[in-house]
């Protein structure tokens, strides 16, 4: 069952401490070849890519998830959006540019034991011990690469630390967490959910309460701030939130969400638009 | 060929106008049991009529009760049903023989026989034929959008013969192949081929409960790999192949090595999944043809295809192939 209050950091953002609760759950938006129990918390997904990420290098094990479901779908629709720009300049040939503007990901749902030793980053206390550049306007960064983060996790990770917790680049709300080394011990077995989702890119014209037309990038321009999501098996998906574990518990099962930090009225109503059935 | 002919299609939908009750409810609890369509049920003219313009070009099939509440309104309904659902079979379903041949000039696709005790089987196979029907007339309205030539048309007053669907089958299936992942119309087609299961769909609700070793397996089907050339690509024998995919894990002196091989090989497999726009039919062409055009840059593998090029390269051009595809 869902809580905010599993997740542990300072409420008055003067210490860097943090760590999160036994039976927390948690949000891993992922490929679908690699999503079983024994793959979620590896951290291996940096040493098959090896591409550096906000808080690895190639080789470092390291598992992203996240407390909030529109924060895994936030994070991994922008990174769509770089990556069919990315296709593009590096002239990847016309199926792969095209077939990047669609995935097919899966909703890993899980709860975790304790893991304390987590470093929240958006802290007095991480600009102090740590480094002084990461606060304010930095934390939220929006390149996926930034220095600063980079002299930053090398020091967590040489002081033993499980982790780090970070508000995302993509969303204003909930937390991204990022997982040092290989984690899966710390899976509780005894809940695991898979939910597969559909991800796709829209063009700007777009209309937000219609399904998605049909987008080619070298004929349309995307939409550079929202993309669109559905949940492409909705009952398992109301299974799983009917059982607690689904937050924010009344995010649609299908809708257009904003891949840039906004502030919201109401929360999850308006960070979802054009909400309909599949 | 056969079975791939009387297959029932998927997600069906059918009007049933019939003012007995009782004769309705036995007629959609038939269709709903055994063939598993969606029925709308029309127990007044006004009723079917509403149906039919609320849901235009909707149904594949309208299943007509020529007499109700002791009016013929047969001639009526299939003026409607022409009209408002022109794909749909329309199927005439009387107590009265003598108006079995009234229906067919009229517009009836088939007609048939209310015997007294009921005759359900032979009503469900009827609808099932008259769906099916209705499926081809919609599948031909696309290929026709493809530039497709050499089908016949299909008139109203007969349902399918079984060359006739061999030839519709044939034909396009070669069209969405051909224009499936670059043309609207080719995507139509193919979920109208995916409704008749015509065509492969990709199950991901399934797919993503399966163990890597059982994914790696089914990938392999969709490409349609044999083991002595994954073998090949991996480095290692068939029988090893055989192992690895049935238990995930190999029983060689490098077993780490293959199963990272593996896995990577899976990656490469996924990458071709999703340039096929998740539609394992078009997986085949991506592993096997040369540069697939247009393109903007040749990739590793565009002169001989992914298969020969991972064939004749071993685990060394699987490393640099999965190197290439993560490196957007």
């Amino acid at each position: 069952m869902y809580s905010q209050s599993m997740y542990k950091t300072d409420p008055q953002r003067k210490l860097h401490e943090a760590e999160i609760d036994a039976g927390a759950v948690l949000y891993r938006l992922t490929s679908i070849h690699y999503c079983q129990a024994s793959e979620i918390l590896n951290g291996k997904a940096p040493t098959y890519s090896k591409i550096s990420g906000r808080f690895n290098e190639p080789d470092q094990l390291t598992t992203y998830c996240a407390n909030n479901v529109i924060v895994c779908l936030a994070e991994v629709l922008y990174h769509m959006y770089r990556a069919v720009l990315d296709r593009i300049r590096l002239k990847r040939p016309y199926a792969d540019v095209i077939g990047a503007v669609h995935w097919k990901k899966c909703l890993s749902v899980f709860a975790v034991g304790r893991i304390a030793q987590l470093v929240y980053i958006d802290s007095e206390g991480t600009s102090r011990d740590y480094d002084s550049r990461i606060s304010g306007a930095t934390i939220t960064f929006p390149d996926p690469l930034y220095e600063p983060f980079r002299d930053f996790h090398t020091r967590v990770r040489q002081e033993r630390k499980s982790g780090i917790l970070y508000p995302s680049a993509r969303h204003s709300q909930g937390l991204c967490i990022a997982l040092f080394g290989d984690m899966t011990d710390r899976l509780q077995h005894d809940f695991y959910e898979l939910l597969p989702v559909d991800l796709r890119l829209v063009s700007e014209d777009q209309d937000p309460a219609q399904a998605p037309r049909d987008c080619d990038p070298f004929r349309d321009k995307l939409h550079a701030t929202m993309g669109y999501y559905t949940f492409t098996a909705p009952d398992q998906f109301e299974r799983v939130r009917n059982g607690g574990s689904i937050y924010p518990a009344d995010i649609p099962p299908t809708g257009m969400v904003d891949f840039v930090r906004r502030r919201y009225l109401n929360y999850p109503r308006d960070a979802v638009i054009g909400q309909r059935n599949p | 060929m056969y079975e791939l002919l009387h297959n029932s299609p998927t997600g069906a939908e059918v009007v049933i106008m019939e003012d007995e009750g009782t004769v309705l409810e036995s007629l959609v609890e038939a269709l709903s049991a055994e063939v598993n369509v969606a029925c709308e049920r029309a127990e007044t003219m006004a009723k079917y009529v509403h149906t039919l313009q609320e849901h235009e070009d909707r149904f594949d099939a309208i299943s007509i009760d020529w007499e109700m509440y002791d009016v013929d309104v047969g001639p009526e309904a299939l003026r409607v049903a022409k009209r408002k659902q022109p794909n749909a079979a329309r199927i005439v379903y009387t107590k009265h023989r003598t108006d079995q041949p009234k229906a067919i000039p009229l517009g009836a696709d088939a007609s048939l026989a209310k015997l007294p005790g009921g005759n359900i089987p032979a009503y469900s196979s009827t609808m099932m034929q008259g769906i099916r029907l209705g499926l081809a007339r919609r599948i031909l309205r696309e290929v026709r959008a493809l530039d497709g030539d050499g089908l016949p048309a299909l008139p109203a007053g007969r349902l399918l013969d079984e060359d006739t669907e061999i030839l519709i089958y044939r034909r396009s299936r070669e069209l969405a192949r051909k224009h499936g992942l670059i043309n609207r119309n080719g995507r139509r087609l193919i979920q109208l081929l995916k409704r008749r299961n015509w065509w492969l769909t990709f199950d991901v609700d399934s797919y993503v409960k399966l163990p890597w070793h059982g994914k790696l397996a089914g990938m392999l089907t969709y490409a349609n790999a044999s083991n002595q050339v994954v073998a090949k690509i991996l480095g290692t024998t068939p029988e090893a192949v055989d192992h690895l995919i049935q238990e995930g894990c190999a029983k060689t002196d490098k077993a780490d090595d293959l199963t990272t091989a593996a896995q990577e090989l899976l990656a490469v497999l996924g990458f071709l999944l999703r340039i096929s726009g998740y539609e394992p039919e078009f997986m085949t062409d991506f592993w096997r043809l040369p540069d697939t055009p247009p393109s903007l840059s040749p990739c590793p593998w565009s002169t001989v295809g992914m298969e020969a090029y991972l064939h004749n390269g071993g685990p060394h051009a699987l490393d640099f192939c999965a190197k290439w595809i993560r490196g957007a």
